[in-house]
């Protein structure tokens, strides 16, 4: 049925009269309503290639869904048709990301990428490109050297060793580096087993399964105590130990919302080195939590965003607590917790203006490197690897909450 | 020439009409937006070239549930997503831009899928144009508006970018289903067209044709890059408009960028393959050392006359403010790429058009054009010279994409 146009009524529109009879609060309100994106510290989206030399890794084969943090370089490891691992060199001659191996038979590594010095570089895959069969294989990636990228550089991808499968027919869920032990430690993806791969006889033990009834986080953690720790049913935190071999339940459980701890499950935790907490964000609530193995404290710090869903946390080398929450296929927050505040702050939606310019909506990884950096792996059909370089000087809440009227405020719309 | 203003008269408030196109009666329909108006809500209009008739068909909002009472943001415009096949249905998807009732402006990015404030998500209907009634309605991306839309006849499916996260998106219009190809870049493209073979096209933020193989089942990007200044490197060479040259299977496209520029596309056998000719600037002489907005020298509304030369419209300043700025109409020579100024688009009465989204033909002398950033907004009706009327390509030009 047409509209009846000729008996329709057409009040004043509210941001019209609003911008007459109150253009202070009219600014207040614009001013407001435009803060989305991070607007502290710098952020950097690198391309996954040698910018403007090389092809950036496929689109569809660039998700990345692992980084690790190495002697020189970060690491980093996509999901998608086929997996592909890159290096990155923070130093200055020699910044860029650089393709290091594809993983031709396999389709991802997910938060399982180690290095361990003197040994090297560990990659464990799931799921493959033609079929299954060669899912959950480990291998061992020499990273080739490749110099000075201003002027002349090296370097051919590398070879990658196949080092065996923990188990057959189950990819990798997750792995974690014991550099003290020469070990790397790994949970399989369906049984939730524990394995170990020993860099010093490249041989891998199986354990047991780190829940009884299948219900895990694909994540493990190295305490501050030389336990493994990793999630299981209804939450509980599973301490391992390395040297005797085996699991027991420490009491404690990753916080959730009232009555849906049958939905625990750890999105991504980190160690602060310094204090020895740990902070785990969930997946089903987007809760944010301390855990203190030590004093056996479990203390819930926020929810940093309206979504559920912390996919990556990382502890900055100054104790801030970095991290980005928000649920599948919609847009992603950086947060920030600070622990000698006890401030947690939605820092907004990553996006950067070199070296592409780009916004950055949904991730599965993050870490954080010694001079300062935190790293974040986005996830997408065409992915980069954001570089977070936080403000020198924690921000405050009344710092960032406050708004300042602009004296002039444009037509609302605009080009969207 | 003769060029007259169409108003929306009876839409005070409309701002912007970017989706525009023909129907298998040679009537154009457009949509008249209301991007900047808190509570404002898009409308359907068809206009008959023949009679000058104006005739308001359908409020959006109303037909997809989403009032603007519900104090979301709103269902305010349809962008370059509003095609009708050749039975007369139309296809719309809906795009997000305008403010809540309550409020001053809407950002996506702060609200996204928030149950209560954020737009709902790109609504898709189905109407029939000729007994004028709404078959169906649909959501085609939750909480994205729709920037683009192509459809494909024979598979009776539907191509789409969204935004603001820009993912390329399939829909199947017989069983509603979405399928989402992933991401494309940052900036949006503002088309995607079709070749004869079905193969879907669009471009990445640094104009690379991408392309979706419906026979490989397979979205891909190319090496053909859509020229730019030569102080650019490509980056926001996002297509623009696009129009297909008639009798052949190539289109003619424009990008959205500072200094906008023409091109020729011709696809090739294989996918991923092809040519792109440099059809040079729309407004040539811009040095890039000034600085100039991304919508400065704005080109758009690309259309066939019935001789095979290209018309296109940019706009230009003339003075300061957007009340001095104005569009011109150019016609190309493609052979030659000799660009002959027509003139300003100003009516009879004096009103200056500053603004071209898309142009359509209806027949050899009926030119019509959606008009951004009047209030109210409209259309032009130009009536092309008999100079220009000429040729083989004497009937309306059908195009199935936004």
């Amino acid at each position: 049925m047409r509209p009846d146009l000729d008996n329709r009524n057409w009040p004043v529109p509210f941001n019209r009269r609003a911008r007459k009879e109150a253009p202070k609060q009219a600014g207040l309100l614009h001013q407001a309503g435009t803060r989305s994106f991070v607007s502290e510290g710098y952020v950097l989206a690198k391309e996954l290639a040698i910018k403007g030399t090389l092809r950036p890794l496929p689109p569809g084969e660039s998700a990345i869904t692992a980084l690790e943090v190495g002697r020189k370089y970060v690491f980093g490891a996509t999901s998608g048709r086929r997996a592909h691992v890159f290096a990155y060199n923070p130093e200055p001659a020699r910044e860029a990301v650089i393709p290091v191996a594809c993983l031709e038979e396999h389709a991802g590594v997910r938060n399982s990428l180690i290095w361990l010095d003197g040994y090297g570089l560990v990659a464990g895959t799931t799921g493959g490109v033609e079929d299954d069969s060669k899912s959950g294989e480990l291998f061992r990636i020499p990273v080739p050297h490749v110099g000075d990228v201003i002027q002349e550089w090296g370097g051919s991808p590398s070879e990658p060793e196949a080092l065996g499968v923990p188990v057959k027919g189950e990819g990798i869920a997750c792995m974690v580096g014991d550099p003290a032990r020469r070990m790397a430690y790994g949970l399989t993806a369906e049984t939730g087993m524990i394995f170990g791969f020993d860099a010093k006889n490249e041989e891998i033990r199986c354990y047991e399964p780190v829940d009884q009834l299948g219900r895990f986080s694909p994540h493990l953690l190295m305490g501050p105590d030389g336990f493994l720790y990793g999630c299981a049913t209804a939450g509980q935190i599973i301490q391992w130990d390395p040297d005797r071999e085996e699991s027991r339940e420490t009491g404690l459980f990753l916080p959730s919302m009232a009555g849906r701890s049958n939905y625990s499950e750890v999105g991504d935790w980190a160690l602060d080195v310094q204090s020895g907490l740990i902070y785990a964000g969930d997946v089903a609530d987007g809760l944010v939590s301390m855990i203190d193995v030590a004093a056996g404290e479990v203390r819930v710090l926020g929810k940093p965003t309206r979504q559920s869903h912390v996919r990556a946390i990382a502890v900055a080398a100054d104790g801030r607590v970095y991290g980005v929450a928000g649920e599948r296929d919609k847009i992603c927050h950086l947060f920030c917790y600070h622990p000698p505040t006890r401030e947690m702050r939605d820092l907004g939606v990553l996006v950067a203006g070199t070296e592409r310019r780009w916004y950055g909506y949904e991730f599965e990884c993050a870490v954080a490197s010694a001079d300062g950096r935190v790293y974040f792996g986005e996830s997408e059909r065409v992915s980069h690897l954001f570089v977070y370089f936080p403000p020198l000087k924690p921000v405050t809440g009344t710092e960032s909450s406050c708004l300042e009227a602009p004296k002039e405020i444009g037509p609302s719309g605009s080009q969207l | 020439m003769k060029i007259r203003f169409v108003p929306f008269e009876k839409l005070p408030y409309s701002d912007t009409s970017w989706a525009l196109i023909e129907g298998p009666d040679d009537c154009v329909y457009a949509a008249s937006c209301c991007e900047m108006t808190a509570g404002g809500t898009v409308f359907v209009v068809r206009y008959d070239p023949k009679t000058e008739k104006l005739e308001y068909l359908l409020d959006v909002a109303e037909a997809v549930g989403q009032s603007p009472q519900n104090d979301r943001a709103t269902q305010c415009k349809i962008h370059y997503s509003m095609l009708v096949d050749d039975e007369g249905v139309m296809y719309g998807a809906t795009h997000l831009s305008g403010p809540a009732k309550s409020q001053l402006q809407y950002n996506p990015w702060s609200t996204f899928d928030d149950p209560r404030r954020s737009y709902v998500g790109s609504r898709m209907f189905a109407y029939d144009c000729g007994v004028e009634k709404v078959l169906w309605t649909d959501t085609l991306i939750p909480w994205e508006g729709c920037r683009c839309l192509a459809l494909d006849q024979k598979r009776r499916r539907l191509y789409a970018v969204g935004y603001p996260r820009d993912h390329f998106y399939m829909w199947e219009i017989d069983t509603h289903q979405r399928h989402d190809l992933g991401r494309i870049g940052s900036v949006n493209p503002q088309a995607i067209w079709l070749d004869s073979r079905d193969r879907a096209y669009t471009t990445t933020d640094y104009g690379k044709i991408l392309v979706y193989d419906p026979e490989r089942e397979d979205l891909s990007q190319t090496d053909l890059q859509t020229p730019c200044a030569p102080y650019q490197k490509g980056w926001h060479n996002v297509v623009y408009d696009a129009v297909k040259v008639p009798g052949t299977d190539d289109v003619v496209g424009v990008n959205w960028n500072l200094a906008p520029y023409l091109f020729r596309f011709s696809p090739g056998d294989k996918s991923g393959t092809g040519r792109l000719q440099n059809l040079g600037p729309a407004s040539p002489g811009i040095e890039g050392r000034k600085l100039r907005g991304v919508n400065t020298d704005h080109a758009g509304g690309l259309v066939f006359t019935a001789g095979g030369e290209l018309l296109f419209s940019v706009s230009r300043t003339r003075g300061a403010g957007a009340s001095g700025r104005v569009a011109t109409l150019k016609k190309m020579d493609l052979e030659s790429r000799e660009v002959e100024v027509l003139g300003d688009l100003v009516d009879e009465t004096g009103v200056e058009i500053a603004y071209i989204s898309r142009a359509v033909r209806i027949g050899p002398r009926d030119l019509v054009m959606g008009v951004v950033g009047r209030i109210p907004t409209g259309i032009v009706h130009v009536k092309l010279d008999e100079e220009l009327a000429n040729g083989p390509y004497q009937e309306t030009q059908r195009r199935y994409w936004g």
